[in-house]
This record gives C-alpha cells, structure tokens and sequence, in this order.
C-alpha cells in the first residue's frame, strides 16, 4: 500500500476472503462509505473468479484499489473463460438454485446496481476487470 | 478479520439469532444450516448489527428464508442491519421484500 494504490495478490480460494475483506477495510485511501461499497464490489468479484473461473490452477488474482476523486478498483487474472463472465453479467437474473438451496444470480445485479462503471477488457495473457465507484 | 459467529436465543414468539462477522462463499453455510432450520420451526430475527460483509450467498439465503417462512406463516425479520448490509440488501433491489426492525418489541 502506498498513498495513491493499494494492492494485494492473492490465489484463487475461498479461504483468501478473510484477507481480502481485512485488505478493503485497511485501505487508507477509501472513507466509510467507499469501503462498503468496494467491500462489496470486491469480494463479489474474487467469489466469482473463485467459483467461475477456469484453467486457474493457482495463478494468482492481482487487486488494486486507487483514488484520484473517484474510486477505481482492478482485477487482473489469468483464465480461459473470461467471455462467459461477460455474457453473465450482461443477463444476470436471479434464480433459485436447487442444489445449493438458495437463490443465486444476485452478485453481479449488486454490482452493476453500487459502481457507477464497470469494464471488461481481455488482454493478451490476463483478463481485466475494471470497477469505478 | 473474524470469520462468523453466530448466537442462537428464543422468545416467545421466535428464534433470535445474532450474527457478527462476514456472511460469504466461504462462511454461509452455518448461516444457511441455521437459518433454514429455525424459519420451518418459528419466526425468526437476525441481528445483522455487527455483519461485516455480506455477499450475494448471505443473501441468497435471505431470499430463500423468506420464501420458506411466506409458505408456512412464519416471518423473517431483519433487525438492527448494519449500514454494509443495508447497502447489500439494497444494491439487489429486492429491499422492499425484507421486513427491517429494531427491537425485538416489533416481532409480530
């Protein structure tokens, strides 16, 4: 962390959610509100790539959190399904799922519904999520 | 950052569970396990005051609680949510489904 960026690296798993949580609640650039919402934006994101993302293995997830008036935060990751995140997000509708006994499709909805932007970009070897706040 | 803990009490008309800590992928299930299973036998209040997080799984389970409880008379109350889960709960726009208290002296 340093006064403009805040970044962290972190494998793909579940078990990392609790040092993803503490990383957003310790980022000095973000203000009471701000950390809500990218606590949010955040964690929905990494659970996706966690629970959707493919040919992973553990190459790590790369997060930063920057402020210069509006909040921007990145994910960079290594996968060979980045268009099925894109389709997702473009027809996320919730639906209750039988197997998990709960209703999903919600995390994407809450994330289009908190950033005021969110961009896709695959690049040449990772794929690039883009958030502003 | 803790993970979750979860208190179980009772009054007379419902199940109280007070819950700290963060409802994600990977802490839920307790949640899930405890929530369904309260929801069939009576109405039931979460204290979300001291939730830190609260992903779309927690509230996945929320909706399907609700669902659960509407089938057989029993409500699902939301007490006290702290302002992450205030804000989850409306980032889906399924806000005016969920019936927000703030002491359990409003439990029907």
């Amino acid at each position: 962390m340093n006064n403009r960026h805040c970044r962290i690296r972190l494998t793909p798993d579940y078990a990392n959610l609790p040092v993803l949580e503490s990383f957003v609640m310790e980022c000095p650039l973000l203000d009471g509100s701000e950390t809500n919402r990218a606590m949010l934006v955040v964690t929905e994101y990494f659970d996706n790539i966690v629970m959707h993302g493919k040919g992973l293995s553990k190459k790590p997830v790369d997060i930063s959190v920057s402020k210069n008036g509006r909040v921007r935060i990145a994910l960079a990751y290594r996968t060979s399904n980045f268009g099925d995140m894109t389709a997702a997000d473009a027809s996320a509708k919730p639906y209750f799922d039988s197997v998990t006994r709960r209703y999903r499709g919600l995390g994407l909805r809450m994330c289009q519904n908190l950033a005021a932007e969110i961009s896709y970009r695959q690049g040449l070897f990772k794929s690039f999520i883009t958030i502003i706040l | 950052m803790e993970n979750i803990a979860i208190v179980e009490k009772s009054g007379p008309n419902y199940a109280l569970l007070e819950v700290s800590g963060t409802i994600n992928s990977y802490t839920y299930t307790e949640f899930q396990e405890k929530v369904y299973a309260l929801i069939k036998e009576t109405n039931l209040v979460l204290d979300l005051s001291r939730v830190t997080n609260l992903s779309s799984s927690g509230l996945g389970v929320l909706m399907a609680a609700l669902d659960d409880g509407e089938s057989i008379g029993k409500k699902l109350y939301i007490m006290k949510p702290s302002e992450i889960v205030r804000l989850a709960i409306e980032s889906t726009g399924f806000n005016e489904m969920f019936t927000v208290i703030y002491s359990l002296t409003e439990v029907i």
